[in-house]
């Protein structure tokens, strides 16, 4: 084991198409855990999740012998590519992303101020995301980390461009609301940071 | 992919976001490694679907009907070889088969009347394992073309007194029976007559019984059947602002009125402005059932039993950190009516259509459910769940029967029942998706 623990990316992903079953169990080692956030940011059930990332690994092993190695974070953002089509492939099986219903109007919370996110817990924040409704939260993901267009965004889920905008919107508003209740409810931290 | 950075001022809080959370860890679940592993090394195996219970029925559905028919085709084929090979028997001519299809009642009663006991014995054994030919009148005629299709025929017509002296030596043969009476009937008119006369009653009782012997086949039989193993379960999955709570939970929660300690309104509340995941799984209903049917004529009949149907669901309301999940028994007791079509028979395989309606009662229910507060299980409760309304359905099924032996048979019935909505509020199988399909099996038993 500790042979593949130091190893070279570009040696790993050499010996990973060669079949080195030592290299693959590093590589998920390596990777498993930035896979399975982004999963859990698509994803809320845990048992479709595990899933979808059981498939997403095997899926990535399969096709290692297409992968071309570009520099530092290619594979990274390969394996990510990967993993979000999984996702959403597992999502649309289960729904359609239609646009929900309005909902009670949300005020629009962006009164100018950037929402303070320094001083969330990235768990928290991630905590946050995974209570978005499905629609909004899918169509934030794609736009906030896998950083797509809303046309692309429409394609990849089969709705309208507007659908996806709005939808963003929405996300955000939520979002928006949650870290300021947030911060209603962790003042002393707040407090801690305005102090120092 | 398109590198598109949010310059707008509202959006560059979701760059700052991005970037605050690149590098963020989950840690992945357990044994998925070993999962993954086992996976890689089956050879270049496609990702094939999980927890596909339904194709699985499906498919194990399938092949036990194969096998029925493969059992079926397999034990007529050896059947033809241990027959008497009718091309031998002088006595077997296309006529007489098809004489044998007609009416008893056409046959004299001569020929009844005439025959000593044991002769009148083994004619009834006889018409009684013909029945299986004789079933129907209308697949007499095609199967008789099959055999001689088959099985070149002579041409030599036997002649009446021939017929006549081979009668005892062919107790074992079937076909010998309607040759020799329309031939004995011809011969033996004047004293037949006589006969008659005399032996009015027995030869009646003779030839009622034969006709029963024929039509009686099948006419009462019991069967056991169960559907509904498959187990699959279905869901049902929604995102509202609201809550979703079943109306008997809210007026559960209404009538006990207790203090907000209550953990369902905790729930409630907790999560009143956060929109909430509700997922209803409903496992397929499990089902015994015992019938009775009585073929009206050999095609048609009508058959009534009682049913004991288990539906299971499971509810999981609720946020995030803070929800409830609740486990659904019931157990339902019904009545069905069916009117029965045989359509088709063969020697051991029959193929039928049945349709009717059943009215079913919820006669107990029970639901446990566990109440999690910031991801802790908190308290549980078990209630008992009471579904007032009848549950009124349709159903309509095709059947094929392999009998066993004369008496008993194994038969597979797949189908089709629309369940129509009783106005309870309690969410079932049948509530979430009215038209179900459904595989019985079962044991037929013939009684008389």
């Amino acid at each position: 084991m500790t042979r593949t623990e130091n190893i070279d990316e570009t040696e790993l992903v050499q010996l990973v198409r060669a079949g080195n079953s030592a290299a693959m169990k590093e590589l998920y080692v390596r990777y498993s855990g930035c896979l399975a956030a982004t999963c859990s940011r698509y994803i809320t059930d845990r048992e479709q999740m595990r899933d979808v990332l059981h498939d997403s690994f095997v899926k990535i092993f399969s096709a290692v012998a297409k992968f071309e190695y570009r520099g530092k974070g290619s594979l990274r953002a390969w394996m990510t590519r990967i993993t979000v089509n999984e996702s959403l492939k597992s999502l649309k099986r289960r729904e359609r992303f239609e646009p929900l219903p309005a909902d009670r109007d949300l005020p629009d919370a962006d009164d100018g101020d950037a929402p303070p996110l320094a001083d969330i817990p990235q768990s928290v924040i991630h905590r946050m995301i995974r209570t978005l409704p499905t629609g909004y939260r899918t169509v934030f993901n794609l736009y906030v980390f896998e950083e797509r267009s809303h046309r692309e965004i429409a394609g990849m889920l089969g709705i309208a461009e507007s659908s996806s905008a709005s939808q963003l919107h929405r996300a955000k508003n939520m979002l928006i609301k949650r870290i300021r209740e947030y911060e209603r409810t962790n003042p002393r931290r707040y407090e801690r940071q305005m102090a120092e | 992919m398109n590198a598109q950075t949010h310059d707008d001022m509202n959006d560059k809080w979701l760059n700052e976001l991005r970037d605050r959370m690149a590098d963020y860890r989950e840690s992945a679940p357990e044994n998925l490694w070993d999962d993954i592993a086992r996976e890689l090394e089956r050879d270049a195996a496609p990702i094939a679907p999980r927890r596909n219970v339904v194709a699985l029925w499906v498919r194990r559905s399938a092949v036990a009907v194969m096998l029925v028919l493969a059992l079926t085709l397999g034990y007529d084929r050896l059947s033809r070889t241990d027959m008497p090979d009718p091309a031998a028997d002088p006595h077997i001519a296309p006529t007489a088969v098809l004489a044998d299809a007609l009416p008893l009642s056409a046959a004299p009663t001569a020929a009844t009347a005439d025959t000593p006991p044991t002769a009148r014995k083994a004619q009834s054994a006889r018409t009684e394992r013909a029945t299986e030919r004789t079933a129907s009148v209308e697949t007499a005629a095609p199967r008789v073309e099959k055999r001689s299709a088959e099985e070149p025929l002579p041409d030599r017509t036997p002649t009446p007194t021939e017929s006549l002296a081979q009668f005892p030596a062919e107790e074992p043969k079937e076909e010998p029976t309607p040759r020799r009476r329309t031939d004995g009937s011809s011969e033996r008119r004047p004293t037949a007559k006589k006969a008659l006369l005399a032996d009015a009653a027995p030869a009646a009782s003779g030839q009622a019984k034969a006709k029963a012997k024929i039509s009686d086949k099948g006419r009462l039989t019991a069967d056991i059947y169960m559907s509904g193993l498959g187990g699959s379960s279905d869901s049902q999955r929604s995102f509202n602002g609201a809550m979703m709570i079943s109306a008997d939970t809210y007026r559960h929660i209404v009538e006990r009125a207790d203090p907000p300690a209550d953990p369902l309104t905790v729930v409630m509340l907790y999560n009143r402005n956060s929109p909430i995941d509700t997922e209803i799984k409903h496992r397929q209903p499990l089902r015994f059932g015992f019938s009775l049917r009585y073929m009206i004529t050999p095609a048609f009949g009508i058959e009534s039993g009682i049913s004991y149907t288990l539906l299971m669901s499971n509810v999981n309301s609720g946020g995030e950190e803070c929800y409830y999940d609740e486990d659904r028994t019931l157990h339902y007791m019904g009545v069905p009516v069916n009117l029965v079509w045989n359509a088709w028979s063969g020697k051991r395989l029959s193929f039928y259509l049945s349709g009717g309606a059943s009215v079913e009662k919820c006669v107990s229910g029970h639901a446990a459910t566990r109440y999690v507060l910031r991801g802790r299980p908190v308290s549980s409760e078990r209630r008992d769940i009471s579904v007032a309304p009848l549950q009124w359905s349709v159903a309509a099924a095709a059947g094929l029967q392999y009998d066993l032996s004369p008496r008993t048979g194994l038969y597979i019935e797949p189908g089709v029942g629309y369940y129509f909505d009783n106005g309870s509020e309690t969410e079932t199988a049948y509530s979430r998706r009215p038209l179900n399909f459904n595989l019985n099996m079962g044991i037929r038993i013939s009684f008389r």
